[in-house]
Protein backbone atom coordinates (compact mmCIF):
# COMPACT_ATOMS: atom_id res chain seq x y z
CA UNK A 1 0.00 0.00 0.00
CA UNK A 2 1.40 3.38 -1.18
CA UNK A 3 1.96 6.19 1.45
CA UNK A 4 -0.36 8.99 0.74
CA UNK A 5 2.19 11.56 2.68
CA UNK A 6 4.88 10.68 0.04
CA UNK A 7 5.74 13.07 -2.77
CA UNK A 8 4.63 12.21 -5.99
CA UNK A 9 8.39 10.84 -6.82
CA UNK A 10 8.92 9.16 -3.55
CA UNK A 11 5.31 7.52 -4.52
CA UNK A 12 6.87 6.40 -7.79
CA UNK A 13 9.94 5.33 -6.18
CA UNK A 14 7.85 2.98 -3.59
CA UNK A 15 6.23 1.38 -6.72
CA UNK A 16 9.52 0.79 -8.45
CA UNK A 17 10.77 -0.93 -4.92
CA UNK A 18 7.80 -3.20 -5.07
CA UNK A 19 7.64 -3.91 -8.33
CA UNK A 20 11.44 -5.29 -8.08
CA UNK A 21 11.15 -7.01 -4.53
CA UNK A 22 7.92 -8.78 -5.95
CA UNK A 23 9.87 -9.71 -9.09
CA UNK A 24 12.74 -10.65 -7.17
CA UNK A 25 10.31 -12.98 -5.34
CA UNK A 26 9.04 -14.79 -8.52
CA UNK A 27 6.70 -12.68 -9.44
CA UNK A 28 7.08 -11.96 -12.97
CA UNK A 29 4.39 -9.69 -13.88
CA UNK A 30 5.82 -7.13 -10.95
CA UNK A 31 8.33 -6.07 -13.94
CA UNK A 32 5.55 -5.44 -16.43
CA UNK A 33 4.90 -2.05 -14.33
CA UNK A 34 8.88 -1.13 -14.44
CA UNK A 35 8.58 -1.94 -18.36
CA UNK A 36 5.63 0.40 -18.87
CA UNK A 37 6.56 3.27 -16.32
CA UNK A 38 10.40 3.08 -18.01
CA UNK A 39 9.77 2.65 -21.88
CA UNK A 40 9.06 6.05 -23.03
CA UNK A 41 11.85 7.63 -20.63
CA UNK A 42 14.32 5.03 -21.93
CA UNK A 43 13.34 5.36 -25.66
CA UNK A 44 13.77 9.00 -25.15
CA UNK A 45 17.52 8.31 -23.79
CA UNK A 46 18.47 6.07 -26.34
CA UNK A 47 17.05 7.94 -28.81
CA UNK A 48 19.49 11.02 -27.78
CA UNK A 49 22.63 8.65 -28.13
CA UNK A 50 21.80 6.66 -31.25
CA UNK A 51 19.77 8.94 -33.22
CA UNK A 52 17.84 5.82 -35.03
CA UNK A 53 14.10 4.43 -34.48
CA UNK A 54 15.08 1.71 -35.30
CA UNK A 55 18.26 1.35 -32.98
CA UNK A 56 16.94 2.74 -30.59
CA UNK A 57 13.82 0.23 -29.86
CA UNK A 58 16.37 -2.34 -30.14
CA UNK A 59 18.34 -0.40 -27.42
CA UNK A 60 15.45 -0.11 -24.79
CA UNK A 61 14.61 -4.18 -25.06
CA UNK A 62 18.43 -5.14 -25.21
CA UNK A 63 18.57 -2.80 -21.90
CA UNK A 64 15.44 -3.83 -20.34
CA UNK A 65 16.66 -7.33 -20.55
CA UNK A 66 19.95 -6.94 -18.78
CA UNK A 67 18.20 -5.14 -16.50
CA UNK A 68 16.28 -7.99 -15.79
CA UNK A 69 18.88 -10.56 -15.45
CA UNK A 70 20.77 -8.36 -13.32
CA UNK A 71 18.21 -7.25 -11.01
CA UNK A 72 19.60 -9.78 -8.07
CA UNK A 73 22.61 -6.87 -8.15
CA UNK A 74 19.93 -4.49 -6.66
CA UNK A 75 20.25 -2.72 -3.91
CA UNK A 76 16.96 -2.25 -2.10
CA UNK A 77 17.76 0.37 -0.17
CA UNK A 78 18.91 2.69 -2.95
CA UNK A 79 16.46 4.17 -6.40
CA UNK A 80 15.74 1.74 -8.49
CA UNK A 81 15.43 5.19 -11.02
CA UNK A 82 18.89 6.04 -10.63
CA UNK A 83 20.34 1.80 -10.72
CA UNK A 84 18.09 1.46 -14.23
CA UNK A 85 19.54 4.84 -15.61
CA UNK A 86 23.41 3.50 -14.82
CA UNK A 87 22.91 0.58 -16.48
CA UNK A 88 21.46 1.74 -19.70
CA UNK A 89 23.81 4.56 -19.71
CA UNK A 90 26.70 2.45 -19.54
CA UNK A 91 24.88 0.00 -22.08
CA UNK A 92 24.17 3.19 -24.71
CA UNK A 93 28.52 4.33 -23.75
CA UNK A 94 29.81 0.65 -25.25
CA UNK A 95 27.02 1.17 -28.23
CA UNK A 96 28.08 4.07 -29.32
CA UNK A 97 32.03 3.63 -28.37
CA UNK A 98 31.98 1.15 -31.93
CA UNK A 99 33.47 2.76 -34.77
CA UNK A 100 29.76 3.13 -36.42
CA UNK A 101 29.14 5.80 -33.92
CA UNK A 102 32.26 8.00 -34.29
CA UNK A 103 32.89 11.29 -34.36
CA UNK A 104 32.02 12.96 -37.91
CA UNK A 105 33.34 16.54 -38.24
CA UNK A 106 30.35 19.14 -37.95
CA UNK A 107 30.45 21.12 -41.52
CA UNK A 108 28.26 23.80 -41.23
CA UNK A 109 30.57 25.18 -44.99
CA UNK A 110 28.06 22.51 -46.60
CA UNK A 111 24.74 23.77 -44.97
CA UNK A 112 24.09 26.33 -47.93
CA UNK A 113 21.23 23.62 -49.50
CA UNK A 114 19.36 24.94 -46.52
CA UNK A 115 18.55 28.36 -47.91
CA UNK A 116 16.27 26.72 -50.07
CA UNK A 117 14.25 25.84 -47.30
CA UNK A 118 14.17 29.42 -45.75
CA UNK A 119 10.50 30.59 -44.35
CA UNK A 120 9.14 34.03 -44.43
CA UNK A 121 10.22 36.11 -41.18
CA UNK A 122 8.47 36.46 -38.22
CA UNK A 123 8.36 33.09 -37.09
CA UNK A 124 8.34 31.18 -34.13
CA UNK A 125 12.26 30.39 -34.07
CA UNK A 126 12.00 26.84 -32.55
CA UNK A 127 9.05 25.90 -35.66
CA UNK A 128 10.90 27.90 -38.51
CA UNK A 129 14.81 26.44 -37.62
CA UNK A 130 13.51 23.26 -36.55
CA UNK A 131 14.12 19.77 -38.44
CA UNK A 132 15.97 16.24 -39.04
CA UNK A 133 19.13 17.62 -40.34
CA UNK A 134 19.60 19.64 -37.51
CA UNK A 135 18.88 17.64 -34.67
CA UNK A 136 21.60 15.53 -36.24
CA UNK A 137 24.00 18.05 -36.47
CA UNK A 138 23.10 18.49 -33.09
CA UNK A 139 23.78 14.81 -32.20
CA UNK A 140 26.93 15.05 -34.08
CA UNK A 141 27.74 17.87 -31.84
CA UNK A 142 27.46 15.99 -28.54
CA UNK A 143 29.23 13.15 -30.24
CA UNK A 144 32.33 14.65 -30.40
CA UNK A 145 32.55 15.99 -26.63
CA UNK A 146 33.78 13.20 -23.84
CA UNK A 147 31.33 11.25 -22.73
CA UNK A 148 32.21 12.86 -19.06
CA UNK A 149 30.62 15.94 -20.31
CA UNK A 150 27.65 14.58 -22.84
CA UNK A 151 26.21 12.27 -20.55
CA UNK A 152 25.47 15.20 -17.72
CA UNK A 153 24.33 17.89 -20.66
CA UNK A 154 22.17 14.89 -22.20
CA UNK A 155 20.63 13.95 -19.16
CA UNK A 156 20.07 17.92 -17.42
CA UNK A 157 19.36 19.92 -20.40
CA UNK A 158 17.83 17.08 -23.03
CA UNK A 159 15.88 15.06 -20.71
CA UNK A 160 15.43 17.50 -17.92
CA UNK A 161 16.85 15.93 -14.96
CA UNK A 162 17.31 17.44 -11.69
CA UNK A 163 21.38 17.50 -10.95
CA UNK A 164 20.72 15.02 -7.84
CA UNK A 165 19.39 12.82 -9.85
CA UNK A 166 22.21 13.32 -12.87
CA UNK A 167 24.83 12.84 -9.58
CA UNK A 168 22.75 9.52 -8.60
CA UNK A 169 22.98 8.13 -11.91
CA UNK A 170 26.80 9.33 -12.49
CA UNK A 171 28.14 8.26 -8.94
CA UNK A 172 29.13 12.32 -8.61
CA UNK A 173 28.12 15.14 -6.07
CA UNK A 174 25.47 17.45 -8.02
CA UNK A 175 28.21 20.52 -7.49
CA UNK A 176 30.62 17.58 -9.47
CA UNK A 177 27.67 17.56 -11.72
CA UNK A 178 27.49 21.41 -11.85
CA UNK A 179 31.18 21.78 -12.98
CA UNK A 180 30.72 18.86 -15.90
CA UNK A 181 28.13 20.94 -17.45
CA UNK A 182 30.06 23.99 -17.22
CA UNK A 183 32.62 22.50 -18.88
CA UNK A 184 30.29 20.52 -21.48
CA UNK A 185 28.75 23.93 -22.20
CA UNK A 186 32.43 25.43 -22.99
CA UNK A 187 33.07 22.88 -25.55
CA UNK A 188 29.33 23.07 -27.28
CA UNK A 189 29.60 26.25 -27.40
CA UNK A 190 33.10 26.78 -29.07
CA UNK A 191 32.05 24.48 -31.42
CA UNK A 192 29.43 25.94 -32.64
CA UNK A 193 30.62 29.51 -33.23
CA UNK A 194 34.33 28.87 -34.00
CA UNK B 1 23.30 53.87 -48.08
CA UNK B 2 22.69 54.14 -44.56
CA UNK B 3 24.71 51.39 -42.43
CA UNK B 4 22.41 48.50 -41.41
CA UNK B 5 21.94 49.39 -37.49
CA UNK B 6 20.65 46.72 -34.85
CA UNK B 7 20.81 46.76 -30.75
CA UNK B 8 23.21 43.60 -30.56
CA UNK B 9 22.60 41.47 -27.10
CA UNK B 10 25.31 43.33 -25.75
CA UNK B 11 22.69 46.04 -25.23
CA UNK B 12 24.64 48.51 -27.63
CA UNK B 13 24.15 49.32 -31.19
CA UNK B 14 26.37 47.85 -33.96
CA UNK B 15 26.25 48.40 -37.42
CA UNK B 16 25.90 45.53 -39.83
CA UNK B 17 25.53 42.03 -39.04
CA UNK B 18 28.57 40.15 -40.11
CA UNK B 19 28.97 36.33 -40.25
CA UNK B 20 31.65 36.96 -37.40
CA UNK B 21 29.57 39.18 -35.89
CA UNK B 22 26.62 36.74 -35.58
CA UNK B 23 29.07 34.12 -33.96
CA UNK B 24 30.00 36.51 -31.20
CA UNK B 25 26.39 36.82 -30.04
CA UNK B 26 25.37 33.53 -30.40
CA UNK B 27 27.92 32.78 -28.38
CA UNK B 28 26.83 35.24 -25.69
CA UNK B 29 22.90 33.79 -26.45
CA UNK B 30 24.15 30.22 -26.00
CA UNK B 31 25.77 31.14 -22.83
CA UNK B 32 22.82 33.03 -21.50
CA UNK B 33 20.25 30.17 -22.59
CA UNK B 34 22.34 27.52 -21.44
CA UNK B 35 22.96 29.09 -18.05
CA UNK B 36 19.60 29.51 -16.93
CA UNK B 37 16.92 26.64 -15.86
CA UNK B 38 16.20 24.73 -18.42
CA UNK B 39 12.27 25.23 -18.45
CA UNK B 40 12.34 28.87 -18.05
CA UNK B 41 15.10 29.93 -20.26
CA UNK B 42 12.80 29.55 -23.74
CA UNK B 43 11.04 32.51 -22.14
CA UNK B 44 13.82 34.87 -20.46
CA UNK B 45 15.95 34.44 -23.58
CA UNK B 46 13.77 34.45 -26.60
CA UNK B 47 16.41 34.08 -29.81
CA UNK B 48 17.61 38.18 -30.64
CA UNK B 49 15.94 39.34 -33.82
CA UNK B 50 19.36 40.10 -35.65
CA UNK B 51 20.64 36.79 -35.25
CA UNK B 52 17.34 35.17 -36.73
CA UNK B 53 17.81 38.02 -39.47
CA UNK B 54 21.33 37.07 -40.73
CA UNK B 55 20.68 33.10 -40.12
CA UNK B 56 17.64 33.63 -42.76
CA UNK B 57 19.81 35.13 -45.46
CA UNK B 58 23.32 33.04 -44.79
CA UNK B 59 23.03 29.13 -44.83
CA UNK B 60 26.24 28.13 -42.90
CA UNK B 61 24.87 30.55 -40.00
CA UNK B 62 21.92 29.36 -40.06
CA UNK B 63 22.71 25.72 -39.77
CA UNK B 64 24.77 26.97 -36.79
CA UNK B 65 21.64 28.51 -35.08
CA UNK B 66 19.46 25.06 -35.63
CA UNK B 67 21.93 23.28 -34.16
CA UNK B 68 22.17 25.45 -31.37
CA UNK B 69 18.35 25.69 -30.97
CA UNK B 70 18.06 21.50 -31.14
CA UNK B 71 20.46 21.41 -28.47
CA UNK B 72 19.04 23.93 -26.60
CA UNK B 73 15.64 23.11 -26.88
CA UNK B 74 15.45 19.55 -27.55
CA UNK B 75 12.00 17.88 -29.15
CA UNK B 76 10.44 15.57 -26.87
CA UNK B 77 11.34 12.10 -27.98
CA UNK B 78 8.81 9.22 -27.99
CA UNK B 79 8.42 5.98 -29.00
CA UNK B 80 6.60 5.62 -32.19
CA UNK B 81 4.30 2.70 -30.60
CA UNK B 82 5.31 2.10 -27.14
CA UNK B 83 2.36 -0.26 -26.64
CA UNK B 84 4.15 -2.46 -29.34
CA UNK B 85 7.83 -1.98 -28.05
CA UNK B 86 6.55 -2.73 -24.54
CA UNK B 87 4.65 -6.02 -25.71
CA UNK B 88 7.90 -7.44 -27.22
CA UNK B 89 9.83 -6.43 -24.23
CA UNK B 90 7.69 -8.28 -22.23
CA UNK B 91 7.45 -10.73 -24.45
CA UNK B 92 11.18 -11.97 -23.98
CA UNK B 93 11.41 -11.30 -20.69
CA UNK B 94 8.37 -13.64 -19.72
CA UNK B 95 9.67 -16.26 -22.21
CA UNK B 96 13.35 -15.85 -20.40
CA UNK B 97 11.23 -16.43 -17.15
CA UNK B 98 8.60 -18.83 -18.04
CA UNK B 99 12.28 -21.06 -18.64
CA UNK B 100 13.90 -19.88 -15.60
CA UNK B 101 10.92 -20.87 -13.26
CA UNK B 102 9.30 -23.65 -14.68
CA UNK B 103 12.26 -25.30 -15.99
CA UNK B 104 15.07 -24.49 -13.98
CA UNK B 105 16.74 -22.28 -16.95
CA UNK B 106 16.48 -25.04 -19.35
CA UNK B 107 16.81 -23.31 -23.05
CA UNK B 108 15.25 -25.70 -25.09
CA UNK B 109 17.18 -25.47 -28.71
CA UNK B 110 15.24 -24.28 -31.35
CA UNK B 111 14.96 -27.56 -32.84
CA UNK B 112 12.41 -28.76 -30.56
CA UNK B 113 9.96 -26.57 -32.60
CA UNK B 114 10.81 -28.54 -35.75
CA UNK B 115 9.18 -31.59 -35.85
CA UNK B 116 11.09 -32.99 -38.96
CA UNK B 117 14.86 -32.49 -37.32
CA UNK B 118 13.23 -33.91 -33.74
CA UNK B 119 12.25 -37.07 -35.98
CA UNK B 120 15.86 -36.90 -37.25
CA UNK B 121 17.49 -36.56 -33.70
CA UNK B 122 15.36 -39.86 -32.43
CA UNK B 123 16.76 -41.49 -35.31
CA UNK B 124 19.97 -40.84 -34.20
CA UNK B 125 19.23 -41.85 -30.82
CA UNK B 126 18.13 -45.18 -32.44
CA UNK B 127 20.66 -46.06 -34.26
CA UNK B 128 23.51 -44.48 -32.34
CA UNK B 129 22.25 -47.27 -29.49
CA UNK B 130 20.05 -45.88 -27.38
CA UNK B 131 22.23 -42.62 -26.63
CA UNK B 132 20.52 -40.34 -23.79
CA UNK B 133 18.42 -37.44 -24.91
CA UNK B 134 20.14 -33.69 -24.05
CA UNK B 135 18.91 -30.19 -22.98
CA UNK B 136 20.52 -27.36 -23.20
CA UNK B 137 20.69 -25.59 -19.90
CA UNK B 138 21.84 -21.93 -19.54
CA UNK B 139 23.13 -20.55 -16.63
CA UNK B 140 24.37 -16.80 -15.86
CA UNK B 141 25.74 -14.99 -12.62
CA UNK B 142 26.13 -11.67 -12.09
CA UNK B 143 30.09 -11.37 -10.59
CA UNK B 144 31.18 -8.22 -11.45
CA UNK B 145 34.98 -7.66 -10.69
CA UNK B 146 35.65 -11.66 -11.09
CA UNK B 147 38.25 -12.52 -13.52
CA UNK B 148 36.76 -16.54 -13.80
CA UNK B 149 33.98 -18.16 -13.30
CA UNK B 150 34.43 -22.16 -12.91
CA UNK B 151 30.15 -23.98 -12.85
CA UNK B 152 31.22 -26.72 -11.17
CA UNK B 153 28.30 -30.07 -10.78
CA UNK B 154 27.74 -33.65 -9.53
CA UNK B 155 27.54 -34.06 -13.44
CA UNK B 156 31.00 -33.69 -14.02
CA UNK B 157 32.27 -35.16 -10.63
CA UNK B 158 32.44 -31.39 -9.04
CA UNK B 159 35.51 -30.54 -11.56
CA UNK B 160 36.76 -27.41 -10.98
CA UNK B 161 38.34 -26.56 -14.48
CA UNK B 162 35.66 -28.49 -16.67
CA UNK B 163 32.85 -25.51 -17.93
CA UNK B 164 33.60 -21.73 -17.52
CA UNK B 165 31.47 -19.12 -17.83
CA UNK B 166 32.39 -16.20 -19.91
CA UNK B 167 31.92 -12.08 -19.35
CA UNK B 168 31.22 -11.81 -23.21
CA UNK B 169 29.32 -8.65 -22.84
CA UNK B 170 32.17 -7.22 -19.96
CA UNK B 171 29.13 -6.64 -18.50
CA UNK B 172 29.72 -8.36 -14.78
CA UNK B 173 27.24 -11.35 -16.53
CA UNK B 174 28.79 -14.50 -16.71
CA UNK B 175 26.99 -17.30 -18.97
CA UNK B 176 27.48 -20.87 -20.18
CA UNK B 177 24.97 -23.31 -21.94
CA UNK B 178 25.69 -27.46 -20.64
CA UNK B 179 23.65 -30.09 -22.31
CA UNK B 180 22.25 -32.10 -19.33
CA UNK B 181 20.13 -34.98 -19.47
CA UNK B 182 16.31 -34.61 -18.32
CA UNK B 183 14.37 -36.20 -16.20
CA UNK B 184 17.33 -35.77 -13.37
CA UNK B 185 18.12 -33.61 -10.48
CA UNK B 186 21.65 -32.04 -10.40
CA UNK B 187 23.54 -30.00 -8.01
CA UNK B 188 25.82 -27.12 -8.88
CA UNK B 189 27.52 -24.12 -7.54
CA UNK B 190 29.91 -21.54 -8.71
CA UNK B 191 33.53 -20.78 -8.37
CA UNK B 192 34.78 -17.21 -8.74
CA UNK B 193 38.56 -16.66 -9.28
CA UNK B 194 39.33 -20.07 -7.67
CA UNK B 195 38.59 -19.67 -4.43
CA UNK B 196 34.84 -18.39 -3.58
CA UNK B 197 32.04 -20.58 -3.92
CA UNK B 198 28.99 -19.27 -4.17
CA UNK B 199 25.67 -20.58 -4.93
CA UNK B 200 23.00 -19.47 -7.33
CA UNK B 201 20.98 -16.83 -6.26
CA UNK B 202 18.47 -17.69 -8.79
CA UNK B 203 17.87 -21.51 -7.84
CA UNK B 204 14.28 -22.13 -5.98
CA UNK B 205 16.12 -24.76 -3.95
CA UNK B 206 19.57 -25.51 -2.30
CA UNK B 207 20.68 -28.17 0.60
CA UNK B 208 23.47 -27.77 2.72
CA UNK B 209 26.99 -28.60 0.64
CA UNK B 210 28.45 -30.05 4.34
CA UNK B 211 31.16 -27.15 3.78
CA UNK B 212 28.80 -24.58 5.24
CA UNK B 213 27.34 -23.52 1.50
CA UNK B 214 24.68 -24.63 -0.23
CA UNK B 215 24.15 -26.49 -3.60
CA UNK B 216 22.02 -25.23 -5.68
CA UNK B 217 19.46 -27.54 -7.06
CA UNK B 218 18.25 -27.98 -10.26
CA UNK B 219 15.24 -29.91 -11.44
CA UNK B 220 15.22 -31.19 -15.74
Amino acid sequence: MLNKDKSPLEQEDSKDLLAVQQTLRGDVSAFDDIVHRYTPLLYSLAYRYLGDTEEAEDAVQEIFFKSYKSLGSFKLDTRFFSWFYTVALNWLRSKTRTKKYHKKALLFSQAEHVLQKIPASGGDPITEFAGKEEEKRAQEALAQIKPAYRDPFILHYQEHLSLKEVGDILGLSPEAVKTRLFRARQVLIKMLTS
Amino acid sequence: MKPYRQKSVYGYWRKEMTCRRFNKELKLWLEKSLDTDPSLKRKENPVPEQLKQHARECGNCRARMETSLSLIFPKKIVPPSSAKLEAEILSRIHKRTVKVRKFSRILYPALASAAMLMFAVLFFLQVSGGKEETAIVRFYLDASGASEVFLVGDWNGWDTEATPLIDAEGDGIWETEIRLVPGREYQYQFLINGETWVHDPRAPFSVDDGFGGKNSILQL
